[in-house]
């Protein structure tokens, strides 16, 4: 039942927001179905949900967790945008506000339908989808840039897919040689039957495909551009949520490959993208002009700290598993502060950006907030999961990754800091007038410093303390990674 | 069944050459047609309705429906019917031959795990795949890359054929259903392109760098 409400509720509540065309409407709609959602993803921590569609959708501890992430992420998100949707000033082509939320709603449904996916196919299927859905938000705006990077996101996802279905066509292969059925829990129950070639084979087709998606260096160009371009709400959703979904994807796919038996390769493969990836964002972000596009090399470098974790597996893999919650609603959070500069400032260069702190007060305190959670100081829960993360990788006994990694970390933390932390302060920065200003509020209002607030202090609740229910949950997660059912 | 496969090929060893918009779309068309052939004989023995429903369904889809879609945008709105390569003409269908028997190579290291008929399918499938990567990587104008989009998954569904006890109804309908609204996603955002820069030209679209 759970489940089922989780599919549809999103949908229905799409095409209700197309179909009334309302602007109160739609608002409280996207509101309240993230608070559906919220109630939902509470029940199944509750209750047990139980598999509908011949066990295709359901929910284990490791959909749990990615779910519940998506979950919390949303409903400030939600709040967040009615408030953005508010100050917006329309354009004449502009589209309305319920399309705006018609299509942020298909966004949820499809990046819900991931973590709930149990049939390879159908986690294609959604993760495809979300990209689709995605796609016409970026070009909301229907500026120049946004188009091209509207195009380079629909091209590049859709092709590094496209060969994830490969692997998925591989792995459904394999299954059905083996006589197994396609889901994540049938094929590792039938694990001994498998023909681990396939599966291998699948494994990489998998990462270069979902890879792509996730951000994975050298597959991450079109990353930059979608999510510096988008408006900051979806902004918020793709960095904070669809890299999830696209780093759950593999983790479904290396629940089989562990359970073949065939791990080691898996994870080597995953530690090695991962450095790479860190040290890709790494350059760009000591270089970086303009405080979205920063932000956006961030998930990137984040993406890789999450790939290094898995790939060490043990207690970095535990690490990694709460890095991707934590920075899910870290970054989501920091997209939306970033709304509130850009709106404010017009402008995403840094340089032409200061004076946060005595122009937007509010927002200003949560940017230094954000930084401090982002870049991994205590008492960020960031810096709990890079700690067991770094940990994992001294107890692994591997030298040259810890030294590696905590080098990366450092030049982040340097660039991230240089750039972000001026805009701060200095003199008022006139700000440049905005396009048909009507005077309006200009950065602040309540829904647009609360939700980042709620979402920065969770980021850190869970640094200080990692309840009993999530430790539990995040064990049966950490099992499933390591092959078992 | 193995003149389908020649067919394949041959179509693939076209597009390499071909300079023409209108051209990749028939070629395109062509090869859903014979997919859904393929498809449709793979099925035969089972003749269960659902299973041949489906594999009726995506030939509409891949053969008639997505082609006339596009065929029709480019009448629509002019644009440009010639092809303008990166890569020349010669230089590609070289390459095309040289990914022929780069797909010979990776399908034959799969022998020993495929099954020899399968390993017939793969070779199509590999080279179908490379195909329309080329084009996406070797053809300036954007809507060639959405063609090459069309063909790769075109190669990802012989790759689907090489295992008999294939995919199950439901999830082959969402396959297809993701496949159209790409498609129709990519040329709402191809009108959009050629509003703001004036042309389809992939190399305009380099505003967005470091």
């Amino acid at each position: 039942m759970v489940i089922t409400l989780l599919l549809v509720v999103p949908v229905v509540a799409a095409a209700a927001s197309f179909a009334v065309r309302q602007r109160l409407f739609s608002q409280s709609l996207l509101v309240g179905v993230a608070l559906a959602h919220l109630v939902l993803t509470g029940a199944a921590w509750v209750h047990p949900a139980a598999p509908v569609l011949w066990g295709w959708f359901g929910l284990d501890a490791l959909g749990l967790w990615f779910l519940s992430g998506l979950s919390v992420l949303l409903l400030p998100t939600s709040v967040y945008t009615v408030g953005y949707l508010r100050r917006r000033v329309k354009g004449p082509e502009d589209h309305s506000d319920s399309w705006f939320v018609g299509t942020l709603l298909l966004f949820v449904a499809t990046m819900t339908a991931v973590p709930l996916a149990l049939h390879f196919e159908l986690l294609w299927v959604a993760l495809e989808a979300t990209t689709l859905a995605s796609a016409p938000l970026i070009y909301f705006h229907r500026s120049r840039h946004a188009v091209e990077a509207t195009w380079k996101y629909l091209m590049v996802c859709s092709v590094g897919i496209a060969l994830a279905l490969l692997g998925t066509v591989f792995l459904v292969g394999a299954a059905a040689r083996a006589e197994v059925f396609p889901t994540v829990s049938g094929m590792v129950a039938g694990a001994g039957a498998l023909d681990q070639n396939w599966v291998r084979l699948a494994f990489v087709f998998f990462v270069v495909g979902y890879g792509t998606k996730m951000g994975l260096a050298p597959m991450h160009a079109w990353l930059p551009d979608a999510h510096s371009e988008a408006p900051s709400p979806v902004s918020a959703l793709l960095s904070g949520a669809s890299l999830n979904c696209a780093l759950l994807a593999i983790l479904r796919c290396l629940q089989v490959v562990e359970a073949t038996g065939d791990g080691a390769f898996a994870r080597s493969v995953l530690l090695g993208l991962g450095l790479v990836s860190m040290a890709f964002a790494v350059v760009f972000i000591l270089n970086q002009k303009d405080f979205k596009r920063l932000l956006a090399y961030s998930s990137v470098e984040h993406m890789g700290i999450i790939a290094v974790g898995v790939g060490l597996g043990g207690m970095a893999a535990w690490g990694a598993l709460l890095h991707a919650l934590i920075h899910g609603w870290a970054k989501g959070a920091f997209f939306m502060l970033s709304g509130n500069v850009l709106s404010t400032y017009g402008t995403k260069e840094v340089g032409k950006i200061s004076g946060i702190a005595r122009l937007l007060p509010a927002t200003g305190l949560l940017w230094i907030i954000a930084i401090v959670v982002i870049t991994a100081i205590p008492p960020s829960g960031l810096f709990v999961s890079e700690l067991l993360i770094l940990r994992g990788a001294l107890g692994e006994g591997r030298p040259a990754v810890t030294v590696t990694f905590l080098l990366l970390l450092f030049l982040a933390f340097v660039g991230l800091t240089r750039v972000l932390l001026p805009m701060l302060l200095g003199a008022k920065g006139a700000p440049v007038a905005r396009e048909h200003d009507d005077g309006r509020d200009r950065g602040e209002s309540v829904w647009l410093v609360l939700p980042p607030a709620v979402l920065m202090a969770a980021a850190v609740l869970l640094g200080v303390a990692l309840p009993e229910p999530l430790r539990g949950v995040l064990e049966s997660a950490m099992l499933l990674l390591g092959g078992g059912q | 069944m193995t003149l389908v496969w020649a067919l394949l090929l041959l179509l693939n060893l076209f597009l390499y050459a071909s300079s023409r918009l209108m051209m990749y779309i028939r070629v395109v068309a062509l090869q859903g047609l014979l997919l859904g052939i393929l498809g449709i004989y793979q099925h035969a023995g089972e003749l269960a309705w659902s299973v041949l429903a489906v594999a009726l369904l995506s030939t509409v889809i891949k053969a008639f429906l997505l082609p006339w879609f596009l065929a029709s945008t480019v009448q629509k709105t002019g644009i440009r019917r010639e092809i303008v390569p990166l890569v020349g003409f010669g230089l590609s269908t070289v390459i095309g031959v040289a990914f022929l028997a780069l797909a010979l190579v990776i399908a034959g290291h799969l022998d020993a795990v495929a099954g020899e008929e399968a390993v017939q399918l793969l070779v199509v499938a590999f080279h179908t795949l490379l195909t329309g990567l080329f084009l996406c990587v070797a053809r300036a104008q954007i809507s060639s890359q959405a063609i090459g989009y069309l063909v790769m998954e075109n190669g990802v569904f012989v790759a689907g054929m090489a295992f008999a006890g294939r995919s199950s109804v439901v999830a082959e309908l969402g396959v297809l259903l993701d496949i159209s609204v790409a498609v129709f996603i990519m040329v709402a955002v191809i009108h959009h392109v050629r509003r703001e820069f004036a042309g389809l030209d992939a190399a305009n679209l380099t505003e967005l760098r470091d």
